[in-house]
């Protein structure tokens, strides 16, 4: 071949490329599926529906209705709080510190320092309505308990001037301080969270962490509230989003990992299933 | 030290061999964002080599920022920036409205791209004897037909290999769009592996391998180019399959007597 030819050739091929890509706007097609659009963190997701750049912004309900008093007038809720469960402190499968932590939980709400944490957290309404019954404690004497946090997900945990507060963080606290020992919070990806605690990188994760079947094969729970998720638009709700099912063909920003995420794949699949 | 590794080896197999259909998206949207960000970087980066050696003092102090800027900043802090500073949902480009966070991946990494293409073209650029200029210009050409004609196809067999290097790295580069909400190569490597809640390493070490795929086909891609352009040094060329092994070669590859088959040539 000669210089020409090749040059030529690789000519044609860029040019192809990008009349495909413009034409195919990058592969994204029209259809009745939920665009997905995955975060690496919530913040991120949350920051993606206030610069306007998606439909939703699909969360747990404590995030959600902390953004909405954060930013009066400017969000909504749409439609109701979906699939309400159980959030728990997550421990290796085998780790005694699990059942002293259901204890320390127990004992929370037995003296009244969970309410009153959920309560200076404006999440009252998500407390337990059953909470577990307490058992003695037997006191450790004073070593660490580290925490693996995603401290992106306000109120539940975020950081502030680098150091991480919310509710999480003081339930982690309390908890710790009753069974003798100190807490120490370390901010984790939440999309690795479960093989960081798997991999010895914490002892426990206390994240806004959804009780679910499939999560508890692999860590062991202590719940200690119960939140759903809720879907947040823009006042007016200008793309109509009432439940997951008027989400097809719009765009929602969730995190990576998430039950929000899991959620959407699943509508996608009952979408699809329902043609157009 | 002690690293504990357990790979799902028939998971890494089926990622790497029947991948999902999602998968070919993430790959074509990696491709995508690093071909035209790479044509942006050129075009940039050749516009501000061209204004460095203006004699328009403006030219040259615009040209200084924009090196120092965009390649004094990270490129996730640019990515984020571009993110933010495009409204709406998708960039109005008349004939074509691509997502916005593709678009904003493509302008900063294109962007940032472009302010390393210029020392590149800098020093191609430079690597061409002055003479070679002046004697273009006695023969009555004017300075842009002495540069097409001239000097840029000499400079460009200096420009090439760094800007293979450029580009190699912008594939890798690009995964860090994940950061906007981008699905490619990273983002289905990463998600897949969230739903797994294990530390299997499986999908990454598969999504290696498909960016070593696309490392690797753009390395031939270059050594064809390279050599197409050696084809003036008469006499000196080396094969095609010597550059594309060059990387395994002691002195890149230039060492006739390392590889037994040059006998023939």
């Amino acid at each position: 071949m000669r210089k020409r030819t090749i040059f030529a050739l690789l000519g044609a091929m860029l040019v192809a490329v990008l009349v495909i890509g413009a034409t195919t706007g990058c592969g994204s097609k029209k259809s009745n599926q939920i665009k997905i659009q995955i975060y690496p963190a919530d913040s991120n997701a949350a920051m993606a529906l206030q610069a306007d750049k998606v439909d939703a912004y699909f969360a747990d309900a404590t995030p959600v209705l902390y953004y909405m008093k954060k930013n009066p007038g400017k969000f909504e809720i749409a439609g109701k709080q979906i699939a309400a469960a159980p959030e728990g402190i997550a421990t290796r499968k085998g780790d005694p510190l699990g059942a002293k932590l259901k204890q320390a939980i127990a004992e929370l709400y037995a003296n009244g320092t969970m309410q009153k944490i959920l309560s200076k957290w404006g999440l009252s309404q998500f407390a337990l309505s059953n909470p577990p019954k307490t058992t003695p404690i037997a006191k450790a004497s004073g070593g660490t308990i580290t925490f693996c946090s995603d401290t992106t997900y306000p109120p539940m945990e975020s950081l502030v001037n680098g150091k991480a507060v919310g509710a999480d963080v003081d339930i982690a606290n309390a908890a710790a301080n009753l069974l003798g020992e100190k807490a120490q919070i370390i901010s984790t990806g939440f999309d690795v969270i479960i093989p960081a605690l798997t991999g010895n990188k914490c002892d426990a994760i206390i994240s806004a962490l959804t009780d679910t079947a499939e999560r508890a094969k692999h860590v062991n729970f202590a719940d200690y509230v119960n939140v759903g998720m809720l879907l947040m638009v823009k006042k007016g709700n200008p793309a109509h989003i009432s439940d997951l099912a008027s989400l097809g063909g719009k765009t929602v920003a969730v995190e990576a990992a998430t039950t929000e995420k899991a959620a959407l794949d699943a509508e996608n699949k009952v979408l699809a299933k329902g043609g157009k | 030290m002690f690293i504990a590794v357990a790979v799902n080896w028939h998971l890494v197999w089926t990622r790497i061999v029947n991948p999902n259909g999602i998968f070919a998206h993430a790959l074509w949207v990696t491709i995508y964002i690093s071909i035209v960000a790479q044509i942006l970087g050129i075009a940039l980066g050749l516009l501000a080599a061209l204004m460095r050696m203006s004699s328009f003092r403006p030219f040259r102090f615009i040209s200084g920022l924009y090196v120092l800027l965009f390649r004094g900043t990270p490129v996730l802090v640019q990515i984020m920036i571009f993110y933010l500073m495009i409204p709406g949902r998708s960039l109005n480009l008349l004939l074509f409205h691509p997502p916005e966070t593709i678009a904003a991946g493509i302008l900063a990494l294109g962007i940032n791209e472009g302010a390393y293409m210029r020392e590149i073209f800098r020093a191609g650029i430079d690597s061409i004897d002055r003479g070679q200029m002046e004697a273009a210009k006695s023969l009555g050409m004017r300075y842009g037909m002495a540069m097409r004609r001239i000097v840029l196809p000499q400079a460009a067999r200096v420009i090439v290999p760094p800007l293979g290097n450029e580009f190699n790295n912008m594939m890798k580069t690009s995964s860090l769009v994940t950061i906007i909400g981008v699905y490619e190569l990273f983002t289905d490597a990463q998600t897949f592996q969230s739903n797994t809640f294990s530390r299997d390493i499986a999908p990454f070490i598969a999504v290696a391998f498909w960016y070593l795929v696309l490392t690797s086909i753009w390395s031939f891609i270059q050594a064809m180019i390279e050599r197409k352009l050696a084809v003036s040094e008469h006499g000196d060329e080396i094969s095609l399959r010597e550059r594309a092994v060059a990387i395994w070669t002691e002195g890149g590859g230039m060492v006739r007597s390392a590889w037994p088959w040059r006998a023939r040539a």
